[in-house]
């Protein structure tokens, strides 16, 4: 199952995800990253999976549900210092999963 | 090396709940904060105890596969990225705060509790653990130890290196030893202690340390004061010191830092004639506070100082603070399509205003816009390199900066590197700064290296070259 990468790419300037400067506060105040100590179910590792699949690299369901388990709290949206809109972005990527899965 | 032998014996022991093959959350551990070029792990593993961190060392040593330890990934020079196929050792469960000992001075705490965490809970008991990165919010235990941390406090606290007392430690041979002491005065044979810890994880995984604790202070008062010579504002500080003060924090924030605040948060003006800004904390008892106050305002006006403000009120401390605490996120949001690289060199205080002035004469040189602050108590300077990462040009320009920063540090009596480290981007930097100090040292590191790692399999290309 792969998203269409047309509309991730559109997601990751939509969010100018690029900005992320990998600094990681975000991680430290995720709840799912708390509760599982796995990178993908945190902000930081959500965003580069977004990022990655923007770039045609391929993730498997364990990892979509890295995406999917995002309770779009907002915690790190707060601690961004790049003021990326992670919550929105990663809800945006999560609609298109859905969408894509249902097709 | 024979990686499917590996993976197989790994396998047996570890759970798979603790090892991660999947490509993209591979992927994950590809970087760190650091421009330094992006590798892919072969495997992650994730070890809850030292046991499980022994016992995959042992097996990574048998088949030669290379290992990385890794923790919050905000290194800045490319300690944790895993080269040449390597496996990372993911040490963020470990993440238990064990034992706060207020009679015996202490914190023992396991290496994946982030360095806010750890204080969160010793202000429970009126303490503080002092080395304050400015990325402890993300910043671990571990991964500060390994890297030799310091931050703001550092003038009057020292570095991470001056508050650890012993460390469970997993050599690259995959034996667990405990080094240095739980007491304060240790001089147990010689102090390897002291070898693990800044060698970013090339000397050893440390899995849980005794770190020295302190009271927090009684009181704290925050002066603030405007400069129109960076030289005069250099000059303060030399005369704070001079007069016997030792303040919690002394910052530096260069006209260009002052720029980009105010054009990120409305609130935030400064004098336009002023080319730099000092924020300088005092601690103390809350009756010596006046007289602080009193010696420090004449201190400042007497180096030039002007619109000197002090307060010990939470939110008008807050308020003066927003200068240096609004920087990094307006330099990330200022400069879109741009990147910040946060350089990091020390000078010794009186050579400041030539570091600084070298500074602006580096960035010209190149046509990379540098924004300035620091740490100026113990006078290390963080130039924040602005570059775009999709310009070949760009890049290339900020590995020159980066390099003539050094060297010029170096020049002045410094060092290349005052907390973040070497990693990757800053290895020939140290060669250039043992050639000043004597080429040999670099020998005595190989060896001590290949006397920790035989095989070369902890962190490999990290710090020094042993080939
Ligand atoms: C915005 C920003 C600001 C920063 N400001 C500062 C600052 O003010 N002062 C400062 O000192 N640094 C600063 N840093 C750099 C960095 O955050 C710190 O050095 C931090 O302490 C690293 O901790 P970490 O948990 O992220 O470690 P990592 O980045 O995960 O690892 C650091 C190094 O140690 C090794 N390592 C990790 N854990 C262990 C372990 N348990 N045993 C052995 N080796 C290990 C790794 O292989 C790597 O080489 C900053 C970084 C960012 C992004
Ligand atoms: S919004 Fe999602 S990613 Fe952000 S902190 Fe909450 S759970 Fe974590
Ligand atoms: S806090 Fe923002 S800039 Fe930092 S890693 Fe998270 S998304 Fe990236």
């Amino acid at each position: 199952m792969i998203l269409i990468n047309d509309q991730v790419k559109l997601l990751v300037e939509k969010y100018s995800l690029a900005r992320c400067a990998r600094c990681n506060f975000c991680e430290s105040v995720c709840p799912t990253y708390a509760a599982t100590r796995r990178r993908v179910h945190g902000p930081r590792g959500r965003i580069w999976l977004i990022i990655y699949l923007s770039q045609g690299i391929d993730v498997n369901s364990d990892e979509y549900d890295g995406l999917l388990s995002c309770l779009n709290c907002r915690a790190c949206n707060q601690v961004c210092p790049a003021g990326i809109e992670i919550a929105e972005a990663i809800h945006d990527a999560k609609v298109l999963l859905i969408r894509s899965a249902l097709k | 090396m024979d990686f499917e032998a590996f993976r197989a014996e790994v396998k047996r022991i570890m759970d798979s709940s603790k090892i991660i093959e999947s490509r993209g959350e591979l992927m994950l551990y590809s970087y760190d904060a650091s421009p330094a070029e992006p590798a892919i792990p072969r495997m992650v593993i994730q070890p809850e105890t030292t046991n499980e961190v022994s016992e995959v060392i042992k097996l990574a040593n048998k088949y030669l596969i290379p290992i990385v330890p890794s923790s919050g990934r905000t290194s800045l020079h490319g300690g944790p990225i895993p080269y040449n196929g390597a496996v990372v050792l993911d040490l963020m469960r470990m993440n238990k705060i064990l034992e706060v000992n207020l009679e015996d001075s202490y914190v023992h705490v396991e290496v994946g509790v982030r360095l806010d965490e750890l204080n969160a809970e010793l202000a429970r008991y009126g303490y503080f653990f002092p080395p304050d990165p400015a990325s402890s919010a993300a910043a671990t235990v571990g991964g500060s130890l390994a890297n030799g941390a310091g931050g703001m406090r550092g003038a009057k606290y020292g570095t991470v290196k001056d508050w650890v007392l012993g460390a469970e430690v997993v050599l690259p041979t995959g034996e667990p030893v405990f080094m240095g002491c739980r007491t304060l005065k240790c001089r147990a044979g010689y102090d390897l202690l002291s070898l693990v810890i800044g060698s970013e994880g090339t000397l050893g995984v440390i899995t849980n340390a005794y770190l020295k604790i302190w009271p927090l202070p009684e009181a704290i008062v925050r002066l603030r004061a405007y400069f129109r010579d960076v030289v005069d504002a250099a000059r303060a500080v030399g005369m704070v010191k001079a007069k016997g003060f030792r303040p919690l924090i002394v910052e530096f924030l260069d006209r260009g830092t002052m720029e980009a605040v105010s054009g990120y948060v409305k609130e935030f003006t400064y004098p336009r004639d002023s080319e730099a800004m000092l924020i300088i904390d005092l601690d103390g008892p809350p009756e010596a506070m006046k007289r602080y106050i009193d010696s420090m305002v004449n201190i400042l006006k007497g180096a030039g100082g002007y619109g000197i403000e002090w307060t010990s009120d939470k939110d008008e401390m807050d308020r003066i603070y927003m200068a240096r605490r609004a920087a990094y996120p307006a330099l990330l949001r200022l400069f879109s399509g741009m990147r910040v690289m946060p350089e990091d060199i020390s000078v010794p205080p009186s050579r400041l205003p030539e570091a600084v002035k070298g500074i602006g004469s580096i960035a010209s040189k190149y046509g990379l816009k540098i924004v300035t602050w620091g740490h100026v108590g113990d006078g290390n300077l963080h130039p924040n390199i602005i570059y775009n990462p999709n310009d070949q040009s760009s890049v290339s320009k900020l590995y020159s900066v980066s390099k003539e920063l050094g060297l010029m540090a170096i020049n002045l009596g410094g060092t290349v590197s005052s907390e973040h480290g070497i990693g990757v981007l800053k290895k020939d930097l140290l060669t250039s700064e043992l050639e000043v100090k004597g080429i040999a040292q670099l020998r005595l590191m190989k060896a001590i290296k290949r006397v920790f790692d035989p095989n070369n399999i902890l962190n490999p290309g990290k710090v020094i070259d042993i080939d």
